[in-house]
């Protein structure tokens, strides 16, 4: 479903910085893939690269077989099959919470007003707010916010989700709501690939976790394999830290 | 009561009171010397002529254009039927029953005037007046659309779009406008009122290169607006749109332009109010705005005091009405409001 081959990543700002070094890894359908590691180590790089939010210096990444580094894919046809949810939101601050479910299928999807306000709706309803359709971000709280990112993401049918610290700049109070609807969403099959620290939700849903670090996917196991027998010191490190 | 004292009032509200007093006694000076001193250069103030430049009575009169005799007036109402039959040839003409001038039976000969109406006219000031506001709003229109272009193209990452874009506003801010005014009429106008007379067309009047120089102006300024608006919105913004699928274009329209227009709202009210004012540049070439009409009426009344504080008190107006509308527009495009 996605796969990615020796993907390269180098930011040039007040000095070289190499995000990623030689990437390989792939998702499978149906498959949730947990990527964790200290900050700075590319993780949130290698999730934007997936939908060329960051394009990758060299490499090759396939969502369902396209080569999305390859000049003549169309990226925007490409991203309408990945939903992202972004760590700070990002709702349209100008729109209602059903205006922002419905504005890019009818943009993207080309689909009527009634046929995208049913599916919002739906959708909000799935996520457990459905009262708040008709309110705007800026008076949602952060879970709330998050939960209409979900939703948004979900109501253009992606194939794929790519979910970037989604709970990183909660309460904690409001992180279980959002990692419910995360979970709900795996247990329906979809497949997902999570930046996350949620230690928790890797254990309980990731059938896979990636741990990174200086830009390098380090060790790449199932949950047990992780938090019981970690085969690199430096992701021993890790969890002992985080743990 | 009893213990209320002179320092107990001026510690609560008294000196407040007393500041609210000076400023209109500042006010009142200012007047008042300004009154003095025009005494002192002997000015006659006469404001009773000030309103015959707004509004006024017009005589108007009714002629006849061909030579004969008055056949026959036949009355209508308030208003007489004449009827003038000359060598083949015969005319009717309305006028007001009081004012006829003319008997059954009178040869009359082409321009004799048969009656006369009256007829209130707008007078010059309020001609400039709509002149003004009407190259401003053509002008920050235009303008609005030039910057608009202008900013998008000023953070495009095409160099040959973003290298225009810069070259243009920093010619634009970077001369004064009564100069671009002059190039606009007397260098660009030239070239194009003499390559139209070539191909035989028609010549553009002064207004048309008044009102590009402001448009062109005003669009510079708007340029950076929009720039700095775009700018202001959260990159989260764009990203979350184009991750959706969306085109960039698609995300400015639907995404970025509708939230950075909020905020550039109030600056692009400011410059709409910086070019009403830069408009009264424009009577250096024979545009026939407020500035020029005001000095064109100081010269046949010999008024001057009164006419520039009613001509500074129009443009008051103008300016002062676009910002009140201006914070309305603000309340109401309130995000969730």
């Amino acid at each position: 479903m996605v796969r990615a081959e020796n993907v390269y990543k180098t930011f040039y700002t007040t000095h070289k910085i190499e995000a990623l070094v030689d990437v390989s890894c792939q998702v499978d359908k149906g498959e949730v893939v947990v990527i964790i590691g200290p900050s700075g180590s590319g993780k949130s790089t290698i999730l934007r690269c997936l939908n060329r939010l960051e394009k990758a210096d060299s490499g090759h990444i396939y969502i369902d077989g396209v080569d999305i580094l390859d000049p003549k894919t169309n990226i925007n046809k490409v991203r309408a099959e990945l939903g992202m949810v972004f760590q700070s939101f990002n709702l349209f601050a100008h729109k209602t919470a059903l205006g922002n479910l419905t504005l890019a299928q009818n943009v993207v999807r080309r689909r009527s007003k009634e046929e995208a306000q049913e599916k919002a709706m739906a959708l909000l309803r799935k996520v457990g707010i459905p009262d708040k359709a008709d309110s705007y971000p800026d008076n949602l709280s952060g879970g709330q916010q998050q939960r209409v990112a979900i939703a948004r993401a979900l109501a253009m049918d992606p194939k794929v989700m790519l979910f970037d610290e989604p709970t990183s700049a909660l309460d904690p109070e409001m992180i279980g709501e959002v990692l419910d609807v995360m979970k709900t969403l795996a247990r329906e099959g979809m497949t997902m690939v999570v930046v996350t620290h949620e230690m928790g939700f890797a254990r309980e849903v990731a059938d896979k976790v990636i741990f990174m670090d200086e830009g390098q996917i380090v060790e790449v196991g199932t949950p047990e394999h992780f938090f019981k027998d970690p085969t690199h010191e430096r992701t021993k490190l890790f969890l002992s830290q985080i743990l | 009561m009893s213990n209320f004292s002179i320092t107990d009032y001026l510690r609560t509200r008294g000196w407040r009171h007393i500041s609210i007093i000076l400023f209109f006694v500042m006010v009142g000076a200012v007047v008042g010397g300004i009154y003095v001193a025009t005494q002192r250069v002997e000015y006659v103030w006469r404001w009773y002529r000030v309103p015959q430049y707004f509004y006024y009575k017009d005589t108007i009169e009714t002629r006849a254009e061909i030579e004969g005799e008055v056949a026959s007036l036949v009355a209508k109402g308030d208003q007489v039927e004449v009827t003038v039959r000359g060598d083949g040839e015969e005319e009717v003409y309305l006028v007001p029953a009081d004012s006829l001038r003319v008997d059954e039976g009178d040869f009359i000969y082409p321009g004799d005037v048969l009656g006369s109406y009256q007829k209130w006219k707008v007078g010059i000031l309020i001609q400039g007046l709509w002149l003004t506001m009407a190259v401003s709003v053509i002008g920050v229109l235009l303008g609005i659309v030039i910057g608009l272009f202008t900013g998008l193209a000023r953070i495009s990452s095409n160099p040959a779009l973003r290298w225009s874009a810069i070259t243009y506003i920093e010619l634009i801010r970077g001369s004064p406008l009564l100069v671009q005014i002059f190039i606009w009429y007397f260098v660009l106008g030239t070239m194009i009122n003499a390559m139209l007379a070539q191909k035989g067309f028609s010549q553009l009047p002064p207004l048309w290169f008044g009102v590009t120089a402001l448009a062109v102006f005003a669009g510079a300024y708007v340029a950076e607006i929009v720039r700095a608006g775009i700018q202001s919105i959260h990159r989260g913004q764009m990203e979350a749109a184009r991750s959706l699928g969306m085109t960039y274009p698609r995300a400015m329209r639907h995404i970025i332009l509708p939230q950075a227009f909020r905020r550039i709202l109030p600056p692009l009210a400011g410059q709409f109010i910086s070019l009403i004012k830069d408009s009264s540049l424009l009577g250096i070439i024979a545009i026939r705005e407020l500035t020029k009409a005001t000095r064109e009426v100081v010269t046949t009344s010999l008024q001057p005091f009164e006419l520039w504080f009613v001509c500074a008190l129009l443009y008051l107006v103008l300016t002062f009405s676009l910002s009140m509308f201006v914070q309305y527009l603000e309340r109401r495009t309130a995000i969730g409001g």
